[in-house]
Order: C-alpha cells, then sequence, then structure tokens
C-alpha cells in the first residue's frame, strides 16, 4: 500500500513534507518514515514505542484515535502526521 | 453646571471629550470614570482616547463594547496581550480569571510580568493593569482556576468567552461549558513557532472536533516552550474575532481554524 503522508513541520526541523510511504497499517508507515529520517523517532515516539502525547494522526481527515498505529490504511490514503498545541 | 450632561456637552472639544474633563466630572458629580464614559457615549461624545478606534468603530458600537462583558480565562502569555487589547479596545467589563501568581519564566513573554510583580496573583495584575489605562474599564479579578464545577458561576454573564488556557482538558471543559451556556468562544493557543485560532459559536463543538477524545494528550509546548511573539499574534487575533463577535460584523472563523507556522511565514485556513 502506499499512502500519502503529510508531516507537521515541529517533526522535521521545520520543514513541512509531504511523503508517499509504504504500509497497511499508519504504525507501518511511520516506521518506514523514520527509516528515511531517524531524527524523527524521538519526536514521534515516546520511550514504550507509544505515541508523543502531542502526536494527532488523521486518516483522510478523521483522527485515528485511539489505537492509531494498528489504524488500517488503503492505497492513496492521506495520512496526517499532526502536533497539538495546548499553551498558553 | 447642573447636569452631568450640560457638564459634558460644555467640555467637549468637536465631538471628542478629553480624559481631563472625564475626571472634572466624576469628582464634580461623585461618580465612577464608568459612569462618566457610559453617560458621555450616550450622547455620542466620544472619549478621546478612542479617537484612533473611530473610523473602525462608531461611537455606537463604541457604546455596545463598552456594554460588554468578555471572559478571559488566563492571564498569562495569551491573555495578558488579550485583557491589555480589550480594555485599550474600550470592552465595558472584562472577567480575568486565572488561580496563577507571576513567576520568573514569565517574563519572556507574558504582558503582565515584570519584576515587580513576580509572586503577585496574575488576575490582580490584571485589574491594576487596566485600571491605569483607562479606569472606567471593570476588570473582575477571579482567583480560581476555571473549571467545569464552577464554569457556569463564572461565565453565565459573558457576551464572550476568550480561551488563553495552557491545557487540553481544561479547554475542552470549557468549551463543553460554552456550549451549554450558549457562549460564543474564541479559542486560540500556542506552542513554539505555531499557534492556532477559532471560535465556536453554540452548537458547532469546534474544540471537540479539534481535540476529539484525546483528554489527556499534551501539547508540543511542552517541548518547545513558548517565544515572546506567539502569544502577542494569536491574542491579538483573539480579540479581533472578539470584536467581531461583540459588533456583530466581517466574517469570523467558525469552522474554520487558522494554522499559524511562524518559522516560514505560512498561514493555514482549514474548514472543519
Amino acid at each position: 500500500m502506499s499512502v500519502k503522508m503529510n508531516l507537521h513541520p515541529f517533526l522535521n526541523d521545520g520543514v513541512e513534507l509531504q511523503l508517499e510511504i509504504e504500509g497497511k497499517t499508519v504504525g507501518e508507515c511511520l516506521n518506514n518514515v523514520i527509516k528515511r529520517y531517524p531524527a524523527m523517532e524521538k519526536k514521534l515516539f515516546a520511550k514504550k514505542g507509544e505515541l508523543k502525547g502531542y502526536v494527532e494522526i488523521m486518516v483522510n481527515s478523521k483522527s485515528a484515535y485511539p489505537n492509531e498505529l494498528i489504524h488500517p490504511v488503503n492505497n492513496d490514503d492521506v495520512v496526517s502526521v499532526l502536533v497539538f498545541l495546548a499553551g498558553g | 453646571m447642573d447636569t452631568l450632561q450640560n457638564f459634558l456637552l460644555a467640555h467637549t472639544q468637536g465631538d471628542l471629550l478629553p480624559w481631563e474633563a472625564q475626571v472634572q466630572a466624576a469628582e464634580y458629580f461623585s461618580l465612577t470614570y464608568s459612569e462618566i464614559e457610559e453617560a458621555a457615549l450616550q450622547l455620542n461624545i466620544l472619549p478621546s482616547r478612542y479617537q484612533r478606534n473611530r473610523q473602525t468603530i462608531s461611537t455606537t458600537q463604541q457604546f455596545t463594547l463598552f456594554h460588554s462583558t468578555v471572559a478571559v480565562i488566563g492571564c498569562g502569555g495569551l491573555g495578558g496581550y488579550i485583557i491589555e487589547e480589550l480594555a485599550r479596545l474600550g470592552v465595558g467589563n472584562i472577567k480575568a480569571i486565572d488561580p496563577d501568581v507571576f513567576e520568573e519564566h514569565n517574563l519572556n513573554r507574558q504582558i503582565l510580568s515584570t519584576i515587580s510583580v513576580l509572586g503577585k496573583p496574575k488576575a490582580d495584575v490584571a485589574q491594576a493593569r487596566v485600571n491605569d489605562i483607562n479606569p472606567a474599564v471593570n476588570v473582575i479579578p477571579i482567583k480560581d482556576a476555571f473549571s467545569k464545577a464552577n464554569g457556569a458561576e463564572l461565565l453565565h454573564d459573558a457576551n464572550v468567552v476568550v480561551d488563553a488556557l495552557d491545557n487540553i482538558p481544561v479547554r475542552i471543559e470549557l468549551a463543553e461549558t460554552c456550549e451549554m451556556l450558549k457562549i460564543p468562544l474564541v479559542h486560540g493557543t500556542i506552542g513554539g513557532w505555531y499557534g492556532q485560532i477559532t471560535t465556536q459559536l453554540p452548537g458547532d463543538k469546534t474544540i471537540q472536533k479539534i481535540y476529539g477524545r484525546h483528554s489527556k494528550a499534551t501539547g508540543v509546548e511542552k517541548v518547545l516552550g513558548n517565544p515572546s511573539f506567539t502569544p502577542a499574534i494569536i491574542a491579538s487575533l483573539e480579540v479581533a474575532e472578539t470584536c467581531k463577535i461583540l459588533l456583530n460584523q466581517g466574517t469570523t472563523l467558525r469552522k474554520r481554524v487558522l494554522f499559524i507556522n511562524l518559522l516560514d511565514m505560512e498561514i493555514e485556513d482549514i474548514k472543519i
């Protein structure tokens, strides 16, 4: 499966990324992104292999919460990896 | 000068009332500055402080703002600028809600924080600041944390609520309370170079759509912090939204979220 993935600029040191990436689930897609951009791992994942609390995954504009990493994806799905803002 | 009206008319220059005349009127008639400003606006006399408003905001609209109540939840990075701008705009009643005191790490961005107010309650400092700008503006300092439990009591008389909070769970509670009370909510939040803003009108459930069920989620500002410029920009946009709602003017960010990326100077306007 090949999906279109948009990554928030924070995840790539200020550069917004739009990628074509392979994977059958969101988790597989993210692992493939990390293979290309290893520095993203620390920004995406906590120590336990869980997504960081500020990461929001949208698949075709719908939240993939709560089981984002096993959320299935299909060809041409659009996966957006966003970050929550909460400061005031 | 037997009446306040005569006094104000006699001291008006053109159609503007200088501050000095407002002070004299308050002393002569034993009235508050708020009562003097109200009387002037009723006579279609504009206090001189608003003369740079009036190409944008008419005297009638200035009167509407004067009679408005805006609740600002949080008096920190966003809230400080919001309260300052609402006061200068001429919003007559501002509820400044924050349980915290100023700390040293606030000094990089919170406009109300200065060395001399470290350790003092943010809500009280907001009141003192506005009193210095315009004592006709009534600031009600509330040194309690907003929660769903006290929300209705705190917000029931607000025309607009402005979100200047610093966490997601309480934001969700605030949005639900505004939905229940049928009060418009202007939402803004920041993290590092990034900010977002939207306006939720009753029934929209916009905040629920943004944060979903992520009641335990955190914000990226825990990693990025907040520099001085991001709160100033997002706060100003929140005040512009508030002004439009109060005056029923223009096009708000209802059912849209504006994402602002100051690092690349990009703005995205997303329908939600």
